[in-house]
């Protein structure tokens, strides 16, 4: 009986330690992760569509994009990731259309397809010939001796994706919007009184209440949150700036993209909420 | 039904574990020597593989993600099929005597042979649901099982034949490996 | 046994893949490139290091019936984190890895060290042992992928060694060749190993 008491208690302190390990590690690389991709999704957005200065992920018809704004918040591009069946299994690339339809950028992200042979498709060569096309278009590109099935799987692949994407995006998939469309704050006629909304942070829902007096910002209180906290308390300055200005028209924090759009997003739909009631 | 045969038909042919993704080389060269035994190691698998992908799928989306605690799938995947294993052992000991002698011997192994872990975690990023992980996992078993034997078919003929001094042992058996690769490469153009 | 020589008998006399036959699997499977088989290798080496040291120094703390488990959980999680770091530090390496990252867990060289040798040995050895093998394991690894790569590609480590005139020999770089490979690596080191008395 006290050995086996002793069993449990050492393998009971094993997995403590190494939940506890785990958990630390990740809290530090998970947001090291985050930031690159956002990073590298924000530079490939910023190559294909030179004139953007912000973008948000929506989703219509049960596919997701990220759709791109310039200053004016006018639509300028479409980014989604597109599928097809390839010679030795699928092949997914990721598909920029600008505003006016025409393909400006094609990546394969993952593929396998025989090497030496089927996988010149992702060389920049042969996905260049796609660039410029648009709806109406062929989607024939030149034909590869011994790589014809990958090169066939491309050209309708891309074809077929590019017509689904431009058939739900082309509006800038207004239909999916979000929040960027929330028409210019203002909290004239709101009662005064305290309001909550709540938006998803980068670990997890992010809840705040507003209070409002005489139609101005006077308090936003966070009730709940899970972000890293370092990163949390640059994001909060956020919050002071949102009350300094009057507006959710404030920049996000850089490192802590996600967490402060977050706290953006909650505060205005708090405030839509506000207007429907 | 179409996408359903195409995760069998992938899973054994195509993409063999064994001789295309290199999942489960340890036992592969180490239990097919002789088409009986391997025969045994295979059925082991199948059952093995079979119960740990419906598992792991359901610990995956059922705890793992609600909690957010994906980056634990690594430790807890592998608990789950070292007791799966341990579990299956205890039960046939039990239930079936018989199966358990051809069976048991080969039920510890199956713990480090990577294909189980492995496919569990394909499972996940090629998000099967249940039916299609389940499926994905026999058919990989079965697809582990037919290597394993036709490599202890030509094994056992193996010991007739005269093999250069330096090549004998797992060397010679690489090389098989690698011709019996070719031929599978051939199914790649069914799909 | 000095620490010395328990360090240098992973390197050749008692080498993880080419003399016990141990961890075929990412040997086989990554080693398209000389860098992802030296990548491979430090990070299996990184996971063998840490497990044999937290192993051997808990080694009289573990109970004997629950050992087993007990290793797998230690191992489990230095592969988490190592799985981790790369995906966070080396991007590029983590994607082409793929897989074979969180497999290291299942990998037999390192279970096969924790329990054959360093639950029973004391501490130094122990490192020195887990350095040993996994820089034998590293130095495989990187030499397959290096003869496979100067075949397929005609360069190692993408320095191109045979020119642009060399007729790449596709085959070496797909699966059936990376059995073809090895079998004969393994055949060469057989005879040189003869031929020195090594033995």
């Amino acid at each position: 009986m006290k050995e086996m008491i002793r069993t449990g208690i050492v393998l009971m302190l094993i997995c403590a330690v190494a939940a506890a390990a785990l958990a630390y590690t990740n809290h530090v690389t998970s947001a090291i992760i985050a930031e690159r991709l956002q990073q590298e999704k924000e530079a490939q957005l910023a190559e294909l569509f030179p004139t953007m200065t912000n973008f948000e992920e929506r989703t219509v018809d049960g596919r997701s994009a990220t759709v791109a704004f310039d200053a004016e918040n006018k639509f300028v591009g479409v980014l989604a990731e597109g599928q097809t069946e390839g010679y030795g299994g699928p092949i997914r690339f990721n598909l920029g259309i600008n505003a006016a339809g025409e393909i400006v950028g094609l990546t394969v992200v993952a593929h396998t397809e025989t090497p030496g042979i089927g996988d010149v498709i992702k060389e920049t060569w042969f996905t260049k010939q796609f660039l410029g096309k648009k709806s109406g278009d062929t989607f024939t590109v030149d034909a590869i001796s011994g790589a014809t099935d990958s090169v066939k799987a491309m050209e309708t692949g891309v074809e077929r994706e590019y017509n689904e994407i431009w058939r739900r995006f082309s509006d800038g998939g207004a239909a999916g919007a979000q929040d960027t469309s929330a028409p210019a704050f203002s909290l004239a006629g709101v009662a005064d009184g305290t309001y909550s909304g709540t938006a998803s942070g980068f670990k997890g829902e992010i809840a705040l209440e507003v209070t409002v007096a005489g139609g101005k910002i006077t308090a936003i209180n966070v009730t709940a949150q899970q972000e890293t906290a370092d990163r949390w308390a640059d994001a909060k300055k956020v919050i002071e700036e949102i009350i300094a200005k009057q507006t959710v028209q404030v920049d996000t924090v850089s490192g802590t993209t996600i967490s402060s759009d977050a706290i953006i997003k909650a505060v205005q739909r708090n405030q839509r909420n506000r207007r429907e009631v | 039904m179409g996408e359903i045969f195409a995760i069998i038909f992938g899973a054994i042919f195509i993409n063999n574990f064994v001789l295309s993704r290199f999942l489960g080389i340890c036992p592969f060269m180490g239990v097919s020597k002789k088409v009986e035994t391997s025969l045994g190691m295979g059925m082991a698998v199948i059952f093995v593989m079979g119960m740990a992908s419906f598992v792991t799928w359901l610990l995956e989306y059922y705890v793992l993600v609600p909690n957010q605690l994906e980056y634990l799938r690594t430790i807890v995947f592998i608990l789950v099929i070292a007791s799966l294993v341990q579990f299956v052992e205890i039960v046939i000991r039990k239930a079936s005597p018989t199966l358990y002698q051809s069976l048991g011997i080969f039920l510890p192994l199956i713990t480090t042979n990577c294909a189980v872990l492995g496919m569990a975690i394909l499972n996940i990023q090629l998000g099967y649901n249940l039916f299609e992980a389940v499926v994905f996992g026999v058919a990989a078993a079965v697809g582990f099982t037919l290597a394993l034997v036709i490599m202890a078919g030509i094994r056992e003929r193996l010991e007739f034949v005269f093999v250069p001094k330096h090549f004998q042992g797992v060397s010679i058996a690489m090389i098989i490996a690698g011709i019996l690769s070719l031929a599978f490469g051939g199914f790649k153009g069914m799909m | 046994m000095s620490v010395m020589s328990e360090f240098s008998k992973g390197i050749i006399k008692e080498n993880a893949v080419f003399r016990l036959m141990l961890g075929l699997c990412p040997i086989l499977a990554v080693t398209t490139m000389a860098e992802f088989g030296l990548g491979m290798g430090i990070a299996t080496t990184a996971v063998l290091i840490c497990s044999n040291l937290v192993i051997s120094l808990m080694r009289r703390i573990i109970p004997t019936k629950v050992r087993i488990p007990s290793f797998i959980i230690i191992i489990a999680t230095f592969v988490t984190m190592v799985d981790m770091l790369l995906n966070a530090y080396l991007p590029a390496l983590h994607a082409q890895l793929g897989i074979f990252v969180p497999l290291i867990v299942v990998n037999c060289i390192i279970l096969g060290r924790a329990e054959a040798f360093a639950s029973k040995a004391p501490v130094s050895h122990s490192l020195a042992d887990g350095l040993g093998i996994g820089l034998g394991f590293t130095l495989s690894l990187t030499l397959l992928a290096s003869v496979r790569e100067l075949l397929a590609a005609g360069s190692i480590f993408k320095i191109n060694l045979l020119g642009a005139a060399y007729e790449p020999f596709m085959v070496f770089g797909s699966p059936p060749g990376a059995f073809l490979a090895l079998g004969l690596l393994m055949a060469l080191v057989n005879m040189l190993s003869k031929k020195y008395k090594l033995e």
